[in-house]
């Protein structure tokens, strides 16, 4: 697969990952970049499609979590730069993803992995290194966080 | 908002057309055959197998073990008679040899072991590794010996931060070799900390190449896969030899929260039982994240849990909890506490009959049976929350209290606490162990009207200590105060104090904010609440703590903590306004307020760090630039004639020190950043305009200052601005 192929065939799910994690676009557009290139030079060969898929996926969260030290480390980005920074999207997408993005980071890759990539809850512990309950535990969290947050900011 | 929303709304995220344009032209320039590299396929009797996909350590040493294969088949094994010194080969190296040369112990010495660590956590304090020992036979040890003498070591100037992701420790009679992988491998060095006496703590940190780490690793690796492939770890303390310990007995969710001390027979009969159960590694750790398994644990999501905390006469502490599975899928956790975090790990187990007798004879009789223990003060443990484990005379209450304060506001009722007055002693224990929903719920009991009370309270937030800030501010020469009276009609009075601890007066007041900032009762939180105003700046030159309100007139009930040490990152706190009012109520007794003016001109005229010099230093300089807020910042590393050039620009800048948050002209509009991947420095400038033209900048620095001390964070301006266009035109040239 070249470099295209694999853009095509990956870039917008990792895209996805990264974004919400990182809340920046050209930090998820590198992450991608770099996520892709380990992929071309270090990749292990995969027993299976899906198996490929979540090496790439773990990866990314892990590509992430590297991307959001440095951040930590020189100077936090303005909230506001961040949500100018996202794609243009309907007023209501908008009002989710700054609710999504206002969860704590911890619960944002298992909310994504179930519920918009449809990785089953023993799939995402293997995915993030984390047992079943604390992904069950994340789960429940992040929902009622992203409810609050969302109630509180955008339909009140 | 439902799950499709969700969904839908994500899965509308998309690569830009020419971002993917973009990174495909990039991954199809990257040459094929010469620099890509695959991995060999991972071995299913290797250990990493068994690890899982997926982890970023796991890819590291991927890379490792693909090397070690090559390692064991091509690299020729060094003499095991050779001298047990580690030198640099090299002879070329700066480093004078004298420097370099390290004994290493003897490996014949028995009894030697080895502890493989693989963590995953990637920020501190969140890193709880899984470990476990095991030691080598005599061939292996001189193998090892070996390998070890004829590595290539370059001794560190500095300690490198502890940021591993993979250690390896051989542990021997009176010393100590740890190698720590740097998570940032693209450097291709790790860290190892050589520790030649125990006893005196006496340690050296070397860095070497990943060949060295893959060297020791070939030798160490096939004991590992083959310790875990016989499923049996040897790191379960070996509870039978402990002859006095007490045993905390909890169980969990059918019953409270309560514990009990168990001795005698059943303590008997639980120690024969955990001592001749067969212990399997389990292949799924529980949790990397110490404060979520925390409360993870205690989730009443399977059969009944055991959780027992076993005390070992040195305060050692183990806490093991068990999940009988009637499915055949017991599974047992064993972590150690130790003084700042968790130690352990998950492990499978098969439970006899015997077991099972066991553990429902502790059941029936302690539990069911209503046993108090007869010595309440000996080895008395309650949980929190957090399960801090505390002797009942150190309990503390206030968040309960805190609780119930606003379960009265909120409700309009007066209830206090039941433990002020005469309390029966049972009771108070029965209520310090309690977890926040069972008090929520016991709160509820006295609700008049509707409403589910535990929806009431963030029953989330974790309460911390404050303790190593205190500690920082004690240790201060010389603590700095800025501190604002804010008045609801917003007339503002600011006082500032340096405070030096040589002056009696003053220490004694240091000592003051140190006690009051450890008695602090914060909570952790991962938001930003958008701060309106600073009210209070402390600066003791290693830490910077710094509270803001949450209303821009006035001092809020709540209050918003940040604190930035040097070796720390940022981190977040609320605060009650009447713990904060206790805190600067220290400050009343100064009775002379510093003169701002000549603050401000004593720190100003201190000397700027030698930039060019700190830039020329480091291996490498990482560089990026957005010019648009909302425009796409690109990262790069740059190359050494580049790094001349900025350090060049940085030597010719003049610098001038800001004493306060910069007062810039124009709107902010884009920024630059350097910084080296090693952290021994950073520089975020910011850029300003008006009128579409460039007209002012302000510099954040983080490194080394001046006389070599590291600070967290300084403000800067230079008279000329442009040189923030000859950065920029160097990193787009490197872009």
């Amino acid at each position: 697969m070249n470099g295209r192929e694999l853009v095509e065939t990956y870039g917008d799910m990792l895209y996805r990952i990264c974004v919400v994690s990182l809340r920046n676009k050209a930090d998820a557009e590198d992450a991608v970049q770099e996520i892709l290139l380990k992929y071309i030079t270090k990749a292990p060969e995969f027993t299976s499609e899906s198996h490929r898929k979540a090496w790439l996926i773990t990866v990314a969260v892990n590509q992430c979590k590297t991307m959001i030290r440095q951040q930590r480390r020189t100077v936090p980005t303005d909230p506001e730069v961040l949500r100018g920074s996202l794609p243009e999207v309907s007023q209501r997408d908008t009002a989710i993803l700054d609710a999504l993005m206002s969860v704590p980071e911890k619960f944002r890759a298992p909310l994504i992995l179930h519920y918009v990539e449809g990785y089953k809850i023993s799939e995402v512990s293997d995915i993030l290194g984390i047992g079943s309950s604390a992904v069950k535990m994340r789960l429940s969290k992040g929902r009622k966080l992203l409810e609050t947050i969302y109630r509180r900011e955008y339909l009140q | 908002m439902n799950k499709k929303d969700l969904e839908h709304t994500v899965k509308n995220l998309h690569l830009s057309p020419e971002a993917k344009d973009r990174i495909a032209r990039y991954l199809d320039s990257i040459p094929k055959g010469e620099e890509v590299f695959h991995a060999e396929p991972i071995q299913h009797t290797s250990f990493l197998h068994h690890i899982g996909i997926g982890m970023a350590a796991c890819a590291m040493l991927a890379v490792g073990i693909g090397s070690i294969w090559a390692f064991k088949t091509a690299a020729p094994i060094p003499d095991p008679m050779e001298p047990t010194t580690i030198g640099i080969p090299d002879a070329a190296s700066a480093v004078p040899p004298d420097e370099t040369v390290l004994s290493v112990p003897d490996f014949s010495d028995k009894p030697t072991y080895y502890t493989f660590i693989e963590g995953t956590g990637i920020f501190k304090n969140e890193y709880q590794p899984d470990a476990f020992a095991f030691s080598l036979t005599s061939d292996e040890q001189r193998t090892l010996s070996s390998v070890i003498s004829s590595c290539a070591w370059r001794e560190l100037s500095d300690t490198p931060l502890f940021e591993g992701v993979n250690c390896l420790v051989l542990d021997f009679d009176n010393s100590v070799l740890e190698i720590w992988m740097n998570p940032s491998t693209e450097d291709n060095t790790f860290d190892v900390r050589y520790m030649a006496d125990k006893e005196t703590g006496e340690q050296i940190w070397y860095e070497a190449d990943t060949q060295v780490y893959q060297d020791i690793m070939g030798v160490v690796d096939p004991y590992i896969t083959a310790q875990l492939n016989s499923g049996i770890v040897d790191c379960i303390p070996n509870i039978q030899y402990d002859t006095d310990l007490r045993l905390s007995f909890v169980s969990n969710p059918d019953a409270k929260d309560r514990f009990y001390l168990i001795d005698g027979k059943p303590l008997d009969m639980l120690v024969y039982a955990f001592s001749n159960v067969k212990w399997g590694y389990d292949l799924y750790r529980e949790n990397t994240d110490v404060n979520a398994w925390q409360t993870d644990t205690f989730l009443p999501a399977q059969s009944p849990t055991y959780c027992l905390y076993v005390h070992t006469p040195n305060n050692e502490l183990y806490r093991c909890t068990v999940w009988l599975d009637t499915n055949g899928s017991d599974q047992i956790e064993f972590l150690r506490y130790t003084e700042d975090r968790l130690v352990g790990s998950r492990y499978s187990i098969e439970f006899d009959s015997d077991m099972k007798e066991a553990l429902a004879a502790c059941a029936e009789e302690h539990i069911y049976g209503g046993y108090v223990p007869d010595k309440p003060d000996e080895f008395y443990t309650v949980t929190m929350w957090d399960d801090l484990l505390l002797p009942i005379e150190e309990l503390d209450f206030s968040l309960y209290k805190k609780l119930l304060a606003e379960f009265n506001e909120e409700h309009g009722t007066y209830l206090e606490m039941p433990f002020s007055g005469e309390v029966d002693e049972a009771e108070l224990r029965s209520l310090s162990v309690m977890s926040s929903e069972d008090f929520l719920e016991f709160l509820n009991s006295y609700t008049i009207g509707e409403g589910n009370v535990a929806e009431v309270f963030n029953t989330d937030q974790e309460q911390v200590m404050l303790k190593p800030l205190g500690n920082a501010i004690r240790m201060a020469e010389k603590v700095k105060v800025m501190y604002t009276e804010l008045a609801p009609n917003a007339n503002t009075i600011i006082h500032h104090y340096a405070l030096s601890n040589s002056n009696i007066s003053d220490a004694d007041i240091i000592e003051a904010l140190a006690y009051m900032i450890t008695d602090l009762t914060a909570s952790t939180t991962d938001e930003n609440p958008n701060p309106k105003e600073e009210c209070l700046h402390i600066d003791t030159g290693s830490h910077n703590i710094r509270f803001y309100s949450l209303d821009a007139i006035s001092v809020s009930p709540t209050l918003y903590v940040t604190f930035k040490g040097v070796d720390t990152e940022l981190q977040s706190y609320y605060i009650d306004k009447d713990e904060y009012d206790k805190l600067t109520a220290c400050l009343d007794k100064v009775e002379d307020p510093y003169d701002i003016n000549r603050l401000a001109e004593e720190f100003e005229s201190q000397p700027t760090p030698p930039f060019a010099d700190l830039i020329r230093e480091v291996s490498a300089v990482e560089g990026s630039y957005s010019l648009d807020q909302t425009a796409e910042s690109v990262s790069y590393l740059l190359e050494a004639s580049q790094i001349e050039e900025i350090a060049e620009i940085f030597e010719n800048a003049v610098f001038s020190r800001k004493f306060d948050r910069h007062d810039h002209i124009g709107t902010n509009y884009g920024n630059i950043q350097l910084y080296s991947p090693k952290d021994e420095f950073s520089f975020a400038v910011f850029l300003y305009q008006e009128n579409g033209s460039l007209v002012d900048l302000c510099i954040f620095y983080t490194g080394t200052d001046y006389d070599g001390t590291r600070i967290s964070g300084l403000y800067l301006t230079v008279d000329d601005i442009s040189i923030a266009k000859k950065l920029i035109s160097i990193i787009e040239e490197r872009a």
